[in-house]
C-alpha cells in the first residue's frame, strides 16, 4: 500500500478506515447514491493522540459553536458547508507529540505567507467539493448518463491530481506532500490509463472538414476531408472488436450496446485509482482544517482583529498575550475589547476580580479556546502569544441549576470542585468562574483557600476568578500561597469596566452598578411594585392570566 | 479469459483490469447475480435457436435430398421411357396435328390414291405398315383442343378392324359379328396391333419438351414433384412410344349428315366419310376416299344397336375394294340371308 495523503501530521498517517472508505466509494461510482461516505469516513477518523479530554472543557467553551461560526471556507461566491463534527474532533482533541503541533503550524504559516499556495489549495478543495458532490449525489438528482456521471468523476479526479503535481511545488511544508503524491500519481500507470481513456471519450476520432460558405456568409456545405482514428489510444479498438465485444458481454449477460463497452472499460480504469481516491477523501478534512483556521483568520481581520500563530515557551518562562479577544463575541455580533495578559509562568495561579459584566468569564473563554487552538497548531485569538504548552485543560465556567440535581447549591458547588480533582492532571490549564460562589462568604472562602492551596501541587496555569475581594485581598498581601497572581479589571473614570485586566486585587464587584444599569435599585424597584398593583385594580392580571 | 475489449496497446495492469470488469471480479460490480442469470438464459436462448436452426436446417436438407432424389428418379425414368424415341418421333404429334389440321377442311380435293396401293404388294405393305389411326367429325379437328379432345374420344373400332381384316361376306349378320368383336376386343383385336391411337402421342407430347423437363427441375416442393410424377405414371406412355413409331396416318372424317333420314340411337345417321391415309415421312396424301353410309338398310334390331359399328365396317370393305380396284360391294339386307 502507498503512502497516505496526510497533511495533518509530520508521519504520514491513514487516520481514515481504508477498507470501508474504500468500498463505499467504490459502491457511490457505480451507483451514484452513496449517503455522506466523506462525512461518514471523516467523523470515524482516528485523531492523534491527545492527552485533553474534550468532555471537560468542550462544552464550557462552546467549542462546537465557535468551529461551526468561524471556521469559514469561501469559494467564490459560497460558502462550503465543513464537516463540523470532525473538525470539532479535531480541535478538541490537540496532539499531545509537540512535532505534530509545529507541523501544522509551519504548514499554516506557509499558506498566510504565500497567498497563492492558499489560493491554489482553495481550488483543490473546490475540486475536491465538486468530486464529492458528483459521487455522493446529494443533490439526489436522476442520473440519466451512469458512464457520463464516471466520467466527470474520472475527470474531476485527474483535475485534482494534476493541480496537486502542479500547484505546490515550490512549498517547503507539509504541503509539499501535495506535489509528491500528485507526481508520484502521475507517474504510475492507473493514471495513464485514466488519462487514455478521457482522451478516448473526448476524441476518439478526428474528422478534418472543410466548410464552404456562401455570399451571404451562410455555411453552403461542407466536405470530410478526412478521418482519422486515435490509434495509439490502448482504448481504441477495430470496428470488428467493437463488435465482438458487444456480442461478448450480451453473452455474458450485459446489454448490447455501446454505453455498456464504455462502462467495463471505466470500470477497469477506475479499480485501479480507488486507494488513491480514498486518499483524497482524508485530504478533505486535512483541507477543512487548515482552510477553515484561514477563514477564522479572515473573520477577525474584517472585525479589525489580529489572530497569531503562538510562539511555545517552557513552563518556567512567563506567558504572554497581547491582544486576547473572544471569538465567541465576535460570532454574536459584538465587537470584542482586545487585552493584554503578561502573565505568570506556568505552574501558577491567576485569580481575577472585578465588577460583574467586567469580562472575567470571558476572559477565561478566550484563554481556553487560545490554549486549544495554540495546542492543535492553530491561530489563537490573539496578535500574539507566548504561551506554554499543557497537559490538558479543565473548565468550569457554567453551573447550572438542572432539576434533578442531588445537592443545594452549596452541595453542587463542591461537587465541582471534587470532580475537578479527579480529573486533573498536571500542568494543566485550569478554568473556574466564581470559585465557591454558593455559601456564605466566610466558609466559602475557606474552601476557596483550600482549593487553591491544593491546586498548587498539581502545578497548573489556573485562572480563577472571584467575588471574595477582602479574602483575595488578604491572600495577596499575605503571600501564603505561592505561586499566586492577581489581576482585576481595569475601571475608567466613570468606574466602567474598559475589558482590560491589570495586576492587583479589585476593590468592589459594583453590584450596584450593575443592579442599577440592570433596573434593579429600590426606586425602580417601588415603581414596579405600584404599577403592578395598579394593574391589578383594573383586572389586567386577571384578564391576562 | 481474454476478453474482445483487452487491445494489444493495454498494459497488462490495465487488460488484467479490464478482464476482470467483464468478468464481474469486482465484488462491488452490483447486479453480478442477476447478470450470470441474464447470461444463461441468452447462452440458452442461442443454444435453443441454434438448434432449433440445425434441426430446419437438416430437415430441410432433408427434404432437399429427398426431392432431388425423386426428382432424379422422375426424370431418369422420363429419359428411360423415351429413350428410344429420336428427335423425329418425338416431334410427330405437333407435324401430326398440323397433318390433319390441313385436311380437315370442308372442301374436298377429290378421291386420290397413290399408285404403289395399286398394287397387292403394295396394299398390304400399306395395310400392315405402323399407322396412327384417328376418326372423328369434321368439326372435330377445327383446332388443338378439338383435336386432342377428338383424339381421346377416337378408338380403333370396327372400320379399322374391317379394313385390317375384312369380313368374308358383306351380310348384315357378317357385318355384325365384326363389329361385334371390335366392340368387344377394343384396343386389343390381334388385327388392329399394328395400328395405334393418335390420342397417347398428343398426351406424351408435353412430357417430351424441353420445357416439361425443366419445370420438373425447378420443381421447389415435395408436392410439386408429386404432380408431375403423377402426370407422368398417368400417360400412356407405352403406347405413346409405340405411336411415334408409326410411318403413316389413318385419318378418317364424318361430314355432317344429310337428308331426312333418322338419326340411330348411337348417333350414326346417313352422312359421307372421308378417309385418307398419308404418308407420315412426306406428309403426302396416299389414299383420299370418300363415301356415302346410310344405315338404312339394316334391319331394326341391329340398326338400334350397332349401326355406326356396321357402318364402319362396311365402309372398311368399300375402301378396300376401292383399294384393290374391285367393284364395291352392296349391301346385303337381312332378308337376303
Amino acid at each position: 500500500m502507498q503512502i497516505p495523503l496526510d497533511i495533518l501530521h509530520p508521519t504520514p498517517t491513514r487516520t481514515i478506515d481504508h477498507e470501508s472508505t474504500r468500498l463505499a466509494i467504490a459502491l457511490a461510482f457505480a451507483g451514484g447514491s452513496a449517503g455522506g461516505i466523506f462525512g461518514e469516513a471523516l467523523e470515524r477518523a482516528a485523531i492523534a493522540p491527545s492527552m485533553f479530554n474534550p468532555a471537560e472543557f468542550a462544552g464550557e467553551l462552546f467549542l462546537q459553536r465557535f468551529v461551526a461560526q468561524c471556521f469559514k471556507v469561501r469559494l467564490g461566491q459560497h460558502e462550503a458547508v465543513l464537516n463540523t463534527r470532525h473538525l470539532c474532533r479535531l480541535v478538541s482533541q490537540p496532539p499531545a507529540e509537540p512535532a505534530v503541533v509545529e507541523f501544522r503550524r509551519l504548514l499554516l504559516a506557509e499558506l498566510v505567507n504565500l497567498p497563492a499556495c492558499r489560493r491554489e489549495l482553495e481550488r483543490v478543495y473546490q475540486d475536491l467539493c465538486r468530486l464529492r458532490g458528483l459521487l455522493e449525489n446529494a443533490a439526489g438528482m436522476q442520473v440519466f448518463d451512469a458512464n457520463r456521471r464516471k466520467l466527470d468523476i474520472l475527470q474531476g479526479f485527474k483535475a485534482i491530481v494534476d493541480r496537486l503535481a502542479s500547484g505546490f511545488g515550490a512549498t517547503t511544508s507539509g504541503l509539499r506532500r501535495l506535489a509528491e503524491f500528485g507526481c508520484a500519481l502521475q507517474a504510475t500507470e492507473p493514471y495513464q490509463a485514466l488519462s487514455d481513456l478521457l482522451r478516448y471519450d473526448s476524441r476518439l476520432a478526428t474528422v478534418n472538414v472543410r466548410l464552404g460558405v456562401g455570399a451571404d456568409g451562410s455555411v453552403s456545405g461542407f466536405e470530410i476531408v478526412s478521418i482519422s482514428e486515435d490509434a495509439n489510444n490502448p482504448f481504441v479498438n477495430s470496428i470488428v472488436r467493437r463488435w465482438l465485444a458487444k456480442l461478448e458481454l450480451f453473452v455474458r449477460g450485459y446489454r448490447f450496446s455501446d454505453s455498456d463497452v464504455l462502462a467495463r472499460l471505466i470500470d477497469s480504469v477506475f479499480s485501479g485509482l480507488e486507494d488513491e481516491l480514498v486518499d483524497l477523501v482524508q485530504l478533505v478534512g486535512d483541507l477543512e482544517f487548515y482552510l477553515g483556521a484561514l477563514g477564522f483568520r479572515d473573520l477577525a481581520h474584517a472585525a479589525g482583529l489580529a489572530v497569531c500563530l503562538p510562539d511555545f515557551v517552557p513552563p518556567n518562562e512567563p506567558r504572554e498575550l497581547r491582544g486576547l479577544f473572544n471569538p465567541l463575541l465576535l460570532m454574536s455580533g459584538v465587537a470584542p475589547v482586545p487585552c493584554d495578559l503578561v502573565g505568570s509562568p506556568l505552574a501558577s495561579t491567576v485569580l481575577v476580580t472585578g465588577p460583574n459584566s467586567g469580562g472575567k468569564t470571558r476572559l477565561l473563554q478566550s484563554l481556553g479556546l487560545a490554549q486549544v487552538l495554540g495546542q492543535c497548531g492553530l491561530f489563537v485569538p490573539a496578535q500574539q502569544a507566548r504561551i506554554a504548552l499543557a497537559s490538558g485543560l479543565v473548565a468550569s465556567l457554567i453551573e447550572e441549576a438542572k432539576a434533578d440535581q442531588a445537592e443545594g447549591r452549596l452541595g453542587m458547588e463542591l461537587m465541582r470542585i471534587r470532580r475537578l480533582f479527579e480529573r486533573l492532571p498536571p500542568g494543566a490549564m485550569v478554568l473556574l468562574d466564581e470559585l465557591c460562589s454558593g455559601t456564605n462568604p466566610s466558609e466559602g472562602e475557606q474552601i476557596f483557600e483550600l482549593v487553591v492551596s491544593m491546586l498548587n501541587q498539581l502545578k497548573p496555569q489556573a485562572f480563577i476568578t472571584t467575588h471574595f475581594l477582602a479574602f483575595a485581598s488578604r491572600l495577596e498581601q499575605s503571600r501564603k500561597i505561592p505561586s499566586l497572581s492577581f489581576i482585576q479589571v481595569e475601571l475608567d473614570a466613570q468606574r466602567r469596566p474598559t475589558y482590560q485586566f491589570l495586576r492587583g486585587v479589585a476593590q468592589t464587584s459594583l453590584a450596584g452598578h450593575t443592579a442599577e444599569r440592570l433596573g434593579v435599585t429600590g426606586d425602580q424597584l417601588s415603581l414596579l411594585i405600584e404599577q403592578n398593583l395598579r394593574k391589578q385594580q383594573q383586572g389586567v392580571f386577571s384578564a391576562s392570566n | 479469459m481474454p476478453t474482445f475489449l483487452v487491445t494489444s496497446k493495454m498494459s497488462p495492469a490495465l487488460a488484467a483490469r479490464v478482464e476482470a470488469s467483464v468478468l464481474g471480479q469486482r465484488g462491488i460490480v452490483r447486479g453480478a447475480q442477476r447478470r450470470r442469470f441474464a447470461s444463461l438464459v441468452r447462452l440458452g436462448t442461442a443454444a435453443a435457436l441454434i438448434g432449433a436452426v440445425a434441426l430446419v436446417g437438416s430437415a430441410r436438407k432433408q427434404s432437399q435430398q429427398r426431392l432431388a432424389a425423386t426428382r432424379a428418379a422422375l426424370l431418369s425414368e422420363l429419359h428411360e421411357r423415351f429413350r428410344s424415341l429420336t428427335p423425329n418421333e418425338r416431334r410427330l404429334g405437333t407435324r401430326v396435328a398440323a397433318v390433319i389440321g390441313r385436311h380437315a377442311t370442308s372442301d374436298y380435293a377429290g378421291d386420290y390414291l397413290a399408285d404403289p396401293l395399286k398394287t397387292d404388294q403394295g396394299l398390304s405393305e400399306a395395310l400392315f405398315a405402323n399407322t396412327l389411326y384417328i376418326r372423328g367429325a369434321l368439326s372435330g379437328f377445327a383446332n388443338q383442343a378439338a383435336l386432342t379432345r377428338s383424339a381421346s374420344e377416337s378408338v380403333k373400332d370396327s372400320f379399322l378392324l374391317c379394313l385390317m381384316e375384312p369380313p368374308s361376306s358383306h351380310t348384315e349378320k357378317a357385318l355384325r359379328a365384326k363389329a361385334r368383336a371390335a366392340n368387344a376386343a377394343g384396343s386389343g383385336a390381334a388385327g388392329m396391333a399394328q395400328a395405334e391411337r393418335l390420342f397417347p402421342l398428343l398426351a406424351v407430347a408435353p412430357l417430351l419438351r424441353p420445357e416439361w423437363e425443366r419445370a420438373v427441375l425447378s420443381a421447389e416442393g415435395q408436392p410439386e414433384l408429386e404432380r408431375f410424377e403423377a402426370m407422368f405414371r398417368k400417360s400412356p406412355s407405352e403406347a405413346a412410344v409405340r405411336a411415334a413409331k408409326a410411318t403413316q396416318l389413318l385419318l378418317v372424317l364424318d361430314e355432317p349428315g344429310y337428308g331426312p333420314g333418322p338419326t340411330e340411337l348411337d348417333g350414326e345417321r346417313a352422312h359421307d366419310v372421308r378417309v385418307l391415309l398419308i404418308d407420315l415421312g412426306s406428309e403426302q396424301v396416299r389414299l383420299r376416299i370418300k363415301r356415302h353410309v346410310d344405315p338404312s338398310w339394316l334391319s331394326s334390331a341391329t340398326r338400334a344397336e350397332y349401326s355406326r359399328a356396321i357402318d364402319g365396317c362396311s365402309l372398311a370393305l368399300r375402301v378396300r375394294a376401292a383399294l384393290a380396284g374391285k367393284a364395291e360391294p352392296e349391301a346385303q339386307v337381312a332378308s337376303a340371308e
